[in-house]
């Protein structure tokens, strides 16, 4: 059967994460950014860090800063790599592209953070691939009437819905699912709801980079199938047109 | 005649990290990070499931509450460990932290322990001045990954943590 695919998919943001079993140290983290492919795209950066406090008997506490990687962001923002001690992380922001062509792009900065880190091979211990859609309400319509997942109450008080759903699904190797929908707001779309799809895979041969990027390719039947098994006739006619 | 139980031997509790790790997860987004963030501000808002997820410390709490006759050494021992799982969450990758297991035993010893298809993972921590990590592999072929390692107070719980979470 063909997959469906939409003239105008309500998809806001993509994010491809690959986790590692090694902790690289921050000053190897800097060397990535470095690299003049990645500078010159990659212009703005946010260091990430955070404080630990420690009490100390007699004194005032004290407060270490811990450097923990960065966001980078191109010009525009519509793609961003994180780079944390134990994990990649590619983001596509407010613009549709091929799946394809994103794990390409997501496979060539990953062989590029490796040549940074002189090629210390890394073992990678899980992927995952999140879709982040936002579907428009228009008036008089609710969540039930765009989404599968019901969250109908007997009460009379308005419910701002919040649904968290997990699940394993049986592909080769195993995953798992989890479903984020949440009422939200964007600018230019209005009142809407989230409709947030995260699938992680395990990964037990992490040393084989070609195998490791042929499971992500494949994610794409399950996240797709999670999509159109989540939506209904009424949002896929909205954003088919 | 009624035979009490001994109120030492808790049952073996555990301690999963999924909700902390899909905490991280939402709010790692660039776009819906800060709808995400109303959720988790505002516990009054009206919602079919409550955006409650807990924290590292929350968990720590817990194993507090449950293993009431622990020593200063366990309970500070505990707390640089959970310093080090949250270093995990926020500096490397939260979803390193896996499910484990914890259980006080007759001998005044808590156990932190993590049964995998890989083997099982020990952390030790006596009522005085020892903490023991080991692994046991469960198959034949991976015996020379057996692993056993002692640390004091002023031990690197760091690398504890890392091992604690490793052979998944």
């Amino acid at each position: 059967m063909q997959p469906i695919i939409l003239k105008n998919p309500p998809i806001k943001e993509i994010i491809f994460t690959v986790s590692f079993n090694e902790t690289l140290n921050v000053d190897v983290l800097g060397k990535f950014k470095n690299i003049p492919k990645i500078s010159s795209k990659f212009k703005k950066e946010r260091p990430r860090f955070h404080a630990n406090i420690t009490e100390r008997k007699g004194k005032n506490p004290h407060a270490d800063v811990l450097n923990e990687g960065y966001l980078l962001s191109d010009e525009p923002g519509t793609s961003l790599l994180q780079v944390l001690r134990g994990s990649f992380a590619f983001h596509k922001v407010k613009e549709y592209e091929e799946f394809d062509v994103l794990v390409k792009q997501l496979q060539d900065y990953w062989i590029d953070f490796l040549k940074s880190i002189d090629n210390k091979p890394l073992t990678i211990s899980e992927v995952s691939v999140r879709y982040l859609n936002f579907i428009r309400k228009d008036i008089d319509e609710s969540t039930n009437d765009l989404l599968n997942i019901k969250t109908e109450t007997p009460f009379s008080h308005p419910v701002k819905g919040f649904v968290n759903i997990s699940f394993p699904y049986a592909s080769i190797p195993p995953s798992d699912v989890n479903i984020t929908i949440a009422d939200g707001f964007i600018e230019g779309d209005g009142d809407g709801v989230i409709l947030d799809i995260n699938v992680r895979m395990p990964i037990s041969d992490g040393k084989n980079i070609t195998k490791t990027f042929q499971y992500i390719s494949e994610i794409r039947n399950i996240k797709n199938e999670i999509f159109f098994n989540c939506i209904t006739s009424k949002t896929l006619i909205k954003y088919n047109q | 005649m009624y035979h009490f139980k001994n109120f030492n031997q808790i049952q073996p509790m555990n301690i999963s990290f999924d909700h902390v790790i899909r905490k991280e997860q939402a709010l790692q987004s660039n776009v819906f990070r800060d709808e995400y963030q109303k959720y988790l501000d505002d516990s009054s808002l009206y919602s079919f499931t409550t955006f409650q997820f807990d924290d590292i410390q929350g968990m720590l709490d817990s194993i507090l509450l449950k293993c009431k006759t622990l020593t200063s050494f366990q309970k500070d021992t505990l707390n640089k460990l959970f310093i080090q799982f949250d270093n995990i969450r926020q500096s490397i990758d939260p979803n390193r932290l896996k499910k484990f297991d914890f259980h006080f035993n007759n001998e005044d010893e808590l156990l932190l322990y993590r049964n995998t298809e890989n083997g099982l993972t020990n952390i030790i921590i006596d009522n005085e001045d020892l903490i023991s990590y080991s692994f046991i592999p469960k198959k034949d072929e991976n015996s020379n990954s057996r692993t056993l390692l002692f640390y004091d107070a002023e031990g690197d719980f760091e690398s504890l943590a890392y091992k604690f979470f490793a052979n998944n």
